[in-house]
């Protein structure tokens, strides 16, 4: 097809040539905008939803007012972010001052960002727990900073389950009970390994030690309760399964507190759905640690106003502020009585049971054969012994020796995994 | 003068074609040679993939929906086009919504259809109005996703397929009609013996070219429905590398699925030269 | 006249052909409605079920929420330039290309197989590659997101070069043999005579280009996590946002596509029958 020259044409290519000059002119306008506020500029990434970043960002005014800066957030998955602080690390320079990721990721990370124990006073160490420091400490230096902490409790709609299970008995009887109103979070993605970490630990299993009788009972628990579960196990993410929840195709499933947030948004809490305690096993009660952790990358183009960003967040009051502000449920519980202990109680009552996941740098090879195993054994009805012998095979000698130094723990455990 | 302009011409293909082999086949030769590798090389990678069942149900579902797709495409496509050139007189309205679908960015036809048909979306709303019952069109391991997906793709890209079969119809000589009215030929007889063979080309053109943009299936299915409800190759190799932050993995998936296009578009091409020669032997 | 008119149809297909126009328009026309409602009316109302067909209270909100995001003053800025930038270098180097393949039979024969083979690369066989490379050198991620433009340009040269070549083609030979007996060089030949002629080609690849960049996902998606363009942002606020603002910047996002659609008509159809791809 040929491609004349009528007047018609021409008279468009006018209009487009218009139009070319007009984004050109946007463009510059939009660079010159940029240059002339002249204030020093601080680019942080955070893994939060649009709407909370929006919180966020107003949050950030009175730091921006105080130290005279433009902070500019950036929402993406965490998952993006590791990757960028990659990219920046490889090319050894970059735009991104602070970054926040999860947990799992942060012996991955550690490599690529920059110590932060003069930030870190006794007074800021206070605001949250050991445990959460410790997955933020490596060789006895503090790496990341708590930011928005959380681990997960079990979300259950109180109008089908006026009682929620307490121990695995009961949550096994409601499963065979309703089948289908049980969900977990079954993708192919690190929130399998939250869910059903909280059953090995409470069994006494670890991650790290695949064929203890702690993890068998674990995955002999999970098996049980596999042929009841939602369909829809297999694909559920935090987003979906909690949507299934606020449907009420699901009754119980297990997530994080910004869930009840958003249950709370709807209108379904507490009138419809509320938190609960995961059920207690055999070795106890467990529930995984999660949430963000900030970092200064090597290579932040800022990194002094980056520290002096991180010493704000470290005080009582700024706490408060992202608990009140952002409703995050944090480091600073919600007053007895209030609406919010309601909906929260079932997180409260965890808050002595959080663990963390290891602060491996070979984590993600460890936690994608965890990931087989459960859905193996959930989805493909394989035999739990089986499916645990092949994370870590030929590794009998470490449930030998648990009274190695931590150090030494992660190096085996990682030893022989591929990077 | 003219090894002047030779030297220009050799120059005009070099320095496109340098540019383009520099961006595009070198990273896709390292992907290639990093498929191999594991400190060493090895097919530790490939084996890794054939080890994996979601692996095998990508590569089905890779070969199923485009197919689907195309021929919906090609269904919908031609129906347009003769739509569009049956009629006397032109018109702009019916053309203009015809390309509508194609002149959107992808993205944001993936955000309307994710809307039109989420639990509580619209097609749900619509279906309920006249007394149906909501169906989950988007539910994972269900065939309705794949249909659903199906039906997106082949809207998105619908408008092209008609405009190459527009540009075919086109050229086909009224006074072949003429010809059939005479011999006593109906209109589905006409369109059986006279547009058919004659828009053939444009037809297997539309089906190769077509065909291997579905088999790169890609933001349909991740914004539709997440990489893992319907996984096809493309999904599968970025779950790889972003969730399971394993990227020799997820390269070895993406050369399957270069394989995978390759095969159809060399043996398309193949087929297409064939058949056009004994078209021409019968002819 | 249209050849297909000639089919003797009867009214039984007129019926069907007024049907099915009736609901290509449908489908074009209603998904977009609901778009504009949603990005229009409050979030409450766009939650309920059922759902509303017509809006009950119009806002302008939701666009406003989108305005106020810093990071959207950038993708929007960043997408104009990657697209700006990589049409340009596409539509010279697609130019070049057609040329060169309008003028000489084996330029012509290697010129449509670079192009096929182009074509034939899956993105994500490239993408992922192409973003570990180019992370390596620094070109990943960036505010300016150069990397991102060079990888459109590369992309987008097919597109330009078949847009351009019926363009060459049919620029007759007198007209350029007239120029080489006044003695001009093979260059000043191709910039001074046949440039101008297909100026209105030009600017059909040159906007084909821009499109193709605008919207593309891919490797704008793998290629810059934090420094985004507007299609990975745009999923993000699909996937993990709330609908109004998700809405308001869909519709954002078609204005361009949009512009030229109405401004280039007739052109446009024939540019996309020779050039258009995804």
């Amino acid at each position: 097809m040929i491609v004349t020259q009528s007047s018609s044409v021409r008279h468009s290519s006018r209009s487009a040539l218009a139009l070319i000059v007009a984004a050109l002119l946007a463009v510059c306008l939009a660079g010159c905008r940029a240059r002339e506020s002249g204030r020093a500029q601080l680019n942080i990434a955070l893994g939060v939803f649009p709407s909370e970043a929006a919180r966020y960002a107003r949050f950030v005014s009175s730091f921006e007012a105080a130290h005279h800066v433009r902070v500019n957030l950036v929402a993406q998955t965490y998952g993006d972010i590791l990757q960028a602080l990659r990219v920046q690390s490889a090319s050894r320079r970059g735009s991104l001052d602070l970054v926040e990721l999860d947990l799992a990721m942060l012996g991955r990370a550690r490599p690529g960002v920059a110590a932060l124990d003069d930030i870190v006073s006794p007074s800021a160490h206070s605001l949250f727990s050991e445990a959460a420091w410790a997955a933020a400490t490596t060789n006895l230096h503090i790496y990341f900073i708590p930011h928005r902490l959380m681990w997960q409790a079990m979300v259950y709609n109180r109008l089908k389950v006026p009682d929620p299970p307490r121990t695995w008995d009961e949550l096994e009887r409601f499963a065979r009970a309703h089948p289908g109103k049980l969900a977990l979070k079954g993708a192919r993605y690190e929130g399998a390994v939250c869910d059903a970490m909280a059953f090995v630990w409470s069994a006494g299993g670890a991650e790290c030690d695949p064929e203890s009788p702690g993890s068998l009972r674990g995955f002999d628990f999970l098996r049980a309760l596999a042929p009841d579960l939602n369909d829809e196990s297999a694909v559920f993410r935090e987003m979906p399964v909690l949507e299934a929840q606020a449907r009420g195709s699901v009754w119980i499933h297990f997530n994080w507190p910004f869930a009840i947030g958003y249950l709370k948004s709807k209108g379904l809490a507490p009138a419809v759905d509320l938190s609960a305690p995961i059920p207690a096993g055999p070795g106890g009660m467990a529930t995984p640690l999660g949430g963000g952790y900030l970092a200064i990358p090597l290579s932040a183009p800022h990194p002094a106003l980056a520290r002096e960003f991180l010493r704000y967040l470290l005080t009582a009051q700024a706490q408060a502020r992202l608990s009140r502000e952002l409703g995050w449920y944090g480091s600073v519980a919600a007053p007895a009585g209030s609406e919010d202990a309601t909906l929260y109680a079932g997180f409260t009552a965890m808050r002595p049971y959080v663990r963390a996941r290891p602060t491996l740098e070979c984590y993600p090879q460890l936690s994608n054969r965890w990931q087989r195993a459960i859905r193996a054994v959930l989805f493909r009805a394989a035999a739990p012994q089986a499916a645990l012998a092949a994370i870590l095979p030929g590794r009998r000698a470490l449930r030998a020796s648990r009274t190695s130094a931590p150090a030494d723990d992660g190096r085996r455990c990682c030893a022989g995994l591929e990077p | 003068m003219n090894w002047q302009a030779r030297r220009l011409r050799a120059v005009f293909v070099a320095a496109p074609a340098l540019f383009m082999v520099a961006t595009l086949v070198v990273p896709a030769l390292g992907g290639l040679a990093d498929s191999f590798d594991r400190g060493g090389p090895s097919l530790e990678n490939y084996a890794a993939l054939a080890r994996d069942p979601m692996f095998w149900r990508a590569a089905l579902d890779n070969l199923l929906l485009p197919i689907a797709s195309l021929a919906l495409e090609l269904a919908a496509g031609l129906a347009m086009a003769l739509t569009i050139t049956a009629r006397a007189r032109r018109s702009p309205v019916l053309e203009a919504a015809a390309i509508l679908p194609f002149a959107i960015p992808e993205i944001v036809i993936l955000t309307i259809a994710r809307y039109l048909l989420m639990p509580r979306g619209y097609v749900n709303g619509a279906l309920a109005a006249v007394g149906i019952a909501p169906a989950a069109w988007l539910a994972p391991r269900g065939s309705l996703a794949m249909l659903s997906i199906v039906v997106v793709d082949a809207w998105h890209v619908t408008p092209i397929v008609m405009l190459m079969l527009v540009a075919g119809l086109q050229t086909i000589p009224a006074e072949l009609y003429e010809a059939a009215r005479l011999d006593g030929a109906g209109p589905l007889a006409a369109f059986r013996y006279v547009t058919l063979p004659m828009l053939a080309p444009a037809i297997a053109g539309a089906a190769i070219l077509r065909g291997i943009d579905a088999l790169r299936i890609f933001s349909t299915v991740l914004v539709l429905t997440g990489p893992e409800a319907v996984p096809v190759l493309s999904t599968y190799a970025y779950g790889q590398w972003t969730d399971a932050q394993a990227p020799r993995v997820a390269m070895a998936a993406a050369m399957v699925l270069a394989l995978m296009v390759t095969v159809f578009a060399l043996g398309g091409a193949l087929a297409v030269r064939r058949w056009s020669s004994d078209l021409g032997a019968r002819a | 006249m249209k050849p297909g008119a000639r089919a003797g149809r009867g009214g039984g297909f007129a019926m069907l052909g007024a049907a099915l126009g009736a609901i290509v328009i449908a489908a074009a026309v209603i998904p977009l409605y609901l778009l504009a409602k949603q990005a229009l009316t409050p979030e409450l109302e766009t939650f309920a079920w059922p759902p509303f067909w017509l809006p009950r209270k119009i806002t302008l909100a939701n666009f406003a929420q989108v305005f106020t995001v810093r990071e959207l003053r950038g993708a929007i800025a960043r997408s104009l330039g990657v697209g700006v930038v990589s049409a340009v270098g596409a539509t010279a180097m697609g130019a070049m290309l057609a040329y060169a393949m309008a003028r000489a039979g084996a330029a012509r024969r290697a010129g449509f197989a670079a192009l096929s083979g182009v074509r034939l690369l899956p993105m994500l066989a490239v993408a992922i590659p192409a973003a570990a490379m180019l992370g390596a050198i620094g070109l990943a991620d960036t505010p300016d997101a150069l990397g991102l433009a060079i990888i459109h340009c590369a992309i987008a040269i097919p597109t330009a070069a078949l847009t351009l070549y019926a363009a060459f083609a049919a620029v007759p030979a007198e007209v350029e043999e007239a120029a080489w007996l006044d003695g001009a060089s093979a260059v000043r030949v191709f910039l001074t005579i046949d440039l101008p002629i297909v100026r209105g080609a030009l600017a059909a690849a040159f906007i084909l280009c821009f499109i193709l960049s605008w919207d593309e996902f891919g490797f704008a998606l793998l290629l810059q996590q934090t420094n985004r363009t507007l299609p990975p942002l745009l999923y993000y606020y699909t996937v993990f946002g709330n609908v109004g603002p998700a809405s308001a910047l869909a519709l954002l996002m078609m204005v361009p596509a949009l512009c030229v659609v109405i401004a280039l008509g007739p052109t446009l159809r024939g540019a996309l029958i020779t050039g258009g791809s995804r």
